[in-house]
């Protein structure tokens, strides 16, 4: 029960800094014409949605299986949340530009972080169903 | 040594609630740390690169580009604001001058070879004193039309650099100044005339000033010793008309200012939270070897020596500050490393993050200070437990 909590406590808040870090906290440049930094914005706050989402499921189910699964999904969702600024949708190419120097580091944080919780739980609640199944 | 190392994890999982109370301290100290040195030291180096960027007394650019110049300067944020080619010349006759060199700037152009644009500078080889020692460091012979020098980011292919269909020879790559100065590329100012005109061919979006090619972005200018700054400011704007001054000297000086208040205050912060976490350290190691005491007395009775047990208490002591400091390490890496350029821009300091290998020197270097820390707070503690009789602790265990 405990690490169902803290676990989802993790995804939860990694999904809504996933929004919040382009939006609020470290936006992205602000322009009348839409530049690529704008449809990474978008794109972001799809996956924070989905992250928070995926952690309210992980409190709802007990099954470890199913958690494990979650926590799978959350690891590539976080290289997901890296994946949109440096390849898929782009950030503008000055680098002194306000999406390089403040949106971009939040979100490699954000990633990281959630990498590693998502992978850690992944590796915990196998071993766990592992040791369960012996 | 396999079974030693076993033994003494799980002697700290055992104690799981006190063990994390150590690595979350020596975690936050590890995290003070790193962060504090990464930014003192990238702030330091930011001002040392910017000292040798500034060879000149003043800069002299065209009325209202004086913010835009001092970005320039800062942050290596290159504008497009210009004036006529002949205002180098005109200034040179002025009387109490003794340097003048000019450069020209072009912004935000694409590189067929680069993901990000590139940045043309154009200087004169000849009378340059700004570039020029810059790149002597890499290169020390004479610039051609057809070849350039580029700035540490621009990564080049077999050592050419294609720009508006053309390729041109890198001479040289310059050293990083965590500006915008390390997207750019140097051209010869002879070489201005055929770039613009590839640029053109290209259709590259060129302004009327930059179609009409003379035209200059700042003269860089040293003055003769003996003469009054003012004066010669005056008569330079009597020769060329109405222009703004950097005052580089100045400008300089203000920035060392601020970097010294700045670091300052970042060393006391570091200097009074290694004190404070050093204390908590202590309490936290004093209250786990009170608690401690009964099991430490009866490893003395079944025979284990004051210098086995002391040492497995270090052992413990030094697993604990390891994995504390390497979250800690980890997480100022995470935050600070890739906010570096953040950093810079809000503190409106020049800013040169530290590279590879310079971040796993300091690394190491914290992780040995944070064990010295942990082990120094715990000594004294443990020394005095393992020398109390193990009846008396006992007994007062027992009461």
């Amino acid at each position: 029960m405990k690490n169902r909590l803290i676990s989802s406590l993790i995804f939860i808040l990694a999904g809504l800094f996933t929004i919040l870090a382009p939006t609020v906290l470290f936006p992205v440049c602000e322009s009348e014409m839409k530049m690529s930094c704008y449809y990474t914005k978008q794109a972001e706050i799809g996956v924070g949605l989905l992250i928070i989402a995926l952690g309210i499921v992980s409190v709802l189910f007990s099954s470890s299986k199913v958690r494990l699964g979650i926590s799978i999904a959350q690891f590539f969702n976080a290289i997901l949340v890296l994946a949109f600024p440096l390849k898929l949708t782009g950030l503008c190419k000055m680098s002194e530009m306000a999406c390089r120097a403040g949106t971009l580091p939040a979100l490699i944080v954000i990633s990281v972080l959630l990498l590693i919780a998502a992978g850690v739980n992944a590796g915990y609640l196998a071993t766990a169903g592992k040791n369960d199944g012996k | 040594m396999v079974s030693e190392l076993r033994s003494t994890i799980n002697s700290v999982k055992s104690r799981a609630f006190h063990s994390s109370c150590l690595i979350t301290a020596t975690a936050l100290l590890s995290f003070m740390l790193f962060s504090g040195i990464v930014i003192d030291r990238s702030l330091n180096n930011g001002m040392k690169n910017m000292d040798r960027r500034l060879g000149a007394d003043l800069m002299i650019v065209p009325k209202g580009a004086k913010e835009k110049a001092e970005n320039l300067i800062l942050e290596g944020q290159r504008g497009t604001f210009y004036f006529d080619g002949s205002v180098d010349d005109r200034i040179r006759e002025v009387e109490g001058i003794k340097e003048v060199t000019a450069q020209c700037f072009l912004k935000s152009l694409s590189a067929d070879c680069c993901s990000s644009e590139v940045e043309l500078v154009f200087y004169d080889p000849e009378t340059d004193f700004i570039v020029g020692p810059w790149i002597a460091e890499n290169y020390s012979n004479s610039i051609g039309p057809d070849s350039v020098i580029v700035g540490s980011d621009i990564v080049c292919e077999n050592g050419t650099i294609k720009l508006f269909g053309k390729e041109y020879k890198v001479l040289s790559s310059m050293a990083k100044t965590g500006t915008a100065l390390d997207t750019s590329v140097y051209f010869p100012s002879d070489a201005m005339p055929a770039v613009l005109a590839d640029a053109e061919a290209k259709s590259s979006f060129l302004t009327e000033e930059q179609k009409d090619g003379d035209i200059l972005s700042s003269v860089f200018v040293n003055i003769e010793d003996g003469y009054d700054t003012s004066k010669v400011i005056e008569k330079c704007r009597q020769k060329v008309g109405d222009v703004d001054v950097v005052y580089l000297k100045q400008l300089n000086e203000s920035l060392s200012d601020n970097l010294l208040k700045i670091t300052d205050v970042l060393e006391f912060v570091l200097i009074a939270g290694t004190v404070l976490i050093f204390v908590i350290l202590v309490l936290i190691n004093s209250v786990i070897i009170n608690d401690r005491k009964q099991e430490i007395a009866l490893s003395r009775i079944l025979g284990r020596s004051k210098k086995k047990i002391c040492n497995a208490l270090i052992k413990e002591t030094g697993c604990i500050s390891l994995f504390g400091s390497f979250i800690g390490c980890g997480l100022g890496a995470l935050i600070v490393i890739p906010f570096g350029r953040y950093i810079g821009m809000k503190l409106d300091m020049p800013y040169l993050g530290p590279g590879a290998a310079a971040s796993v020197i300091q690394l190491t270097v914290i992780m040995i200070i944070v064990f010295l820390i942990s082990l120094f707070s715990s000594l004294f503690v443990v020394i005095k437990t393992t020398n109390i009789e193990p009846y008396l602790a006992l007994k007062k265990e027992a009461e």
